[in-house]
């Protein structure tokens, strides 16, 4: 049976999409087949991210009524074995997905995949509330900031008492916290919330920490998932969080600038 | 006291079965009373009882009072009195059928504070309550297992117990029961209020943070203060 992970926030702009490419990116690399699917009807950017715009010709919405098989919307990905992506539609909007549809096209999925990312739309409407229903975890994407902060204490609200699960009295959605665009040097201005005032307040798992990055930017505009670029902070930070998802207990980096510092050191990038 | 009276007059508390009518038809009625004479003919036999009508309110307008006294006492019971009349028309329409007008059942669902033993049992919510979620508590007391966090709102008619942060708001004696206490963990809400009484916190204070503390009026003034 797959596991439906849902990437979401509430606020737009923290790194959902950006999570979505690098989670789904390295579940693959783990052995895992996997396929992202992208639930911002209208807005549609996954497929830049993953650097197969060029090849979107059916999408999600497509599939959803009917116009489409799934095996002609989903995109194989050409640099990781067992990576596909299901494209949203972009001149739709989001009321074009139902609960039916989108249940058919998971319960499909799930046939042949191990794992399903959904990446969420900003904000609590339709759209998102689609992209977390039928979620068995959800990653809620933060800022270290207040309001990307409150945003994401009111989606874990939502994932509480407005998900499949919920709704059947089944166990909660498994909730994990990935705090991205940290600036250790800015936290210890006192410019930033810390990791420790963010878990006061949200008071989830965290599942890591993804430094502030030139590295993001220029994975998105060359549309490779920053996961790929094993160089880069950001890189190894979400290969650390993928494989705390999948239950390997690792130590938290980036977190401060003396350790940041340190590690370079030790291993001289 | 000092004459000698041929009578004497003392209060006595008795227990009265109750007649809950849910139907204002005599018809439907009597087929109710005399099925259940049937089940415990003994138990009703001359048996003094109370007509309850708060499951009628309105409907009771048009009630004719006198057939009923008639229909009780022919199953064999004595109806007494009549309790949770509304209104002046419905109690002199009681009243001329030679009913008493029992009180209790007016002022009852207006408590203006609740007895402890006539309270629901408390709510419990376990975990927190996050940004966006109200949490009611008609009647009794609120116990949250976690933080209120900034944006959530919690109410009750009774105390609030919070085993971790108030930070965003919180409503106790929701019915005007001005001896509502709020307890947390840490007190950092953005709005307190107990009974009609609030006080918006804009700056919270930092020597309640972090420490147990309580929420209470007093001389109809809020007071926030540590354990």
């Amino acid at each position: 049976m797959a596991k439906i992970v849902v990437i979401t926030s509430g606020k737009g702009g923290v790194g959902k999409t950006t999570t979505s490419a690098a989670f789904a990116t390295g579940l693959a690399q783990a052995g895992f087949k996997t396929v992202v699917i992208d639930f911002d009807v209208g807005l549609r950017n996954l497929d830049l991210v993953m650097g197969c715009e060029r090849r979107v010709v059916y999408d999600f919405v497509n599939v959803i009524n009917g116009e489409a098989k799934l095996n002609q919307a989903l995109i194989k990905d050409k640099r990781v074995n067992g990576l596909a992506v299901l494209p949203a539609s972009q001149t739709r909007d989001k009321d074009a997905l139902n609960k039916e549809g989108v249940r058919k096209v998971l319960d499909e999925l799930a046939e042949s995949f191990d794992y399903i990312v959904c990446d969420s739309p900003a904000g609590i409407e339709v759209g998102a509330q689609m992209a977390m229903y039928f979620a068995d975890a959800a990653i809620v994407v933060t800022n270290p900031e207040v309001s990307s902060v409150r945003d994401s204490d009111r989606m874990l609200g939502i994932l509480a008492s407005k998900s499949r699960r919920a709704e059947n009295n089944e166990d909660p959605i498994e909730e994990h916290l990935l705090l991205t665009r940290y600036s250790a040097a800015r936290v210890d201005k006192g410019e930033m919330l810390s990791v420790d005032d963010v878990l006061d307040i949200l008071n989830i798992d965290l599942l890591g920490v993804i430094p502030e990055s030139q590295a993001v930017l220029n994975a998105s505009n060359s549309g490779t998932p920053v996961i790929l670029d094993e160089d880069s902070d950001a890189g190894q930070a979400y290969h650390d969080m993928v494989a705390r998802f999948l239950g390997e207990e690792r130590e938290h980096r980036f977190l401060t600038t003396e350790k940041k510092g340190l590690l370079r050191r030790l291993f001289g990038s | 006291m000092t004459k000698s009276s041929a009578i004497d007059v003392r209060g006595g508390l008795f227990t009265l079965p109750v007649l809950r009518l849910l139907s204002a038809d005599l018809d439907e009625l009597r087929d109710g009373l005399q099925g259940k004479c049937k089940e415990a003919p003994a138990f009703f036999a001359n048996a003094p009882v109370v007509i309850e009508l708060a499951a009628l309110a309105d409907k009771a307008d048009q009630l004719d009072f006198v057939a009923l006294k008639a229909l009780v006492r022919d199953a064999g019971m004595i109806p007494v009195g009549v309790r949770d009349a509304l209104g002046d028309l419905q109690k002199s329409r009681i009243a001329d059928a030679g009913l008493a007008v029992m009180s209790g059942g007016e002022s009852r669902s207006r408590p203006k504070s609740p007895e402890i033993s006539s309270r629901p049992p408390a709510r419990v919510i376990h975990g927190s309550v996050r940004s966006g979620q109200h949490v009611q508590v008609d009647g009794g007391d609120l116990i949250v297992l976690g933080t209120v966090n900034q944006g959530a709102e919690v109410v009750a008619d009774g105390h609030i117990h919070i085993y971790g942060n108030l930070r965003g708001r919180a409503r106790a004696g929701a019915r005007g029961d001005g001896d509502a206490c709020i307890f947390a963990l840490s007190l950092e809400p953005e709005v307190v209020a107990i009974g009609d009484e609030y006080l918006v916190v804009e700056t919270p204070n930092a020597a309640l943070k972090g420490r147990a503390g309580r929420v209470r009026l007093a001389d109809g003034c809020l007071m926030l203060e540590p354990l």
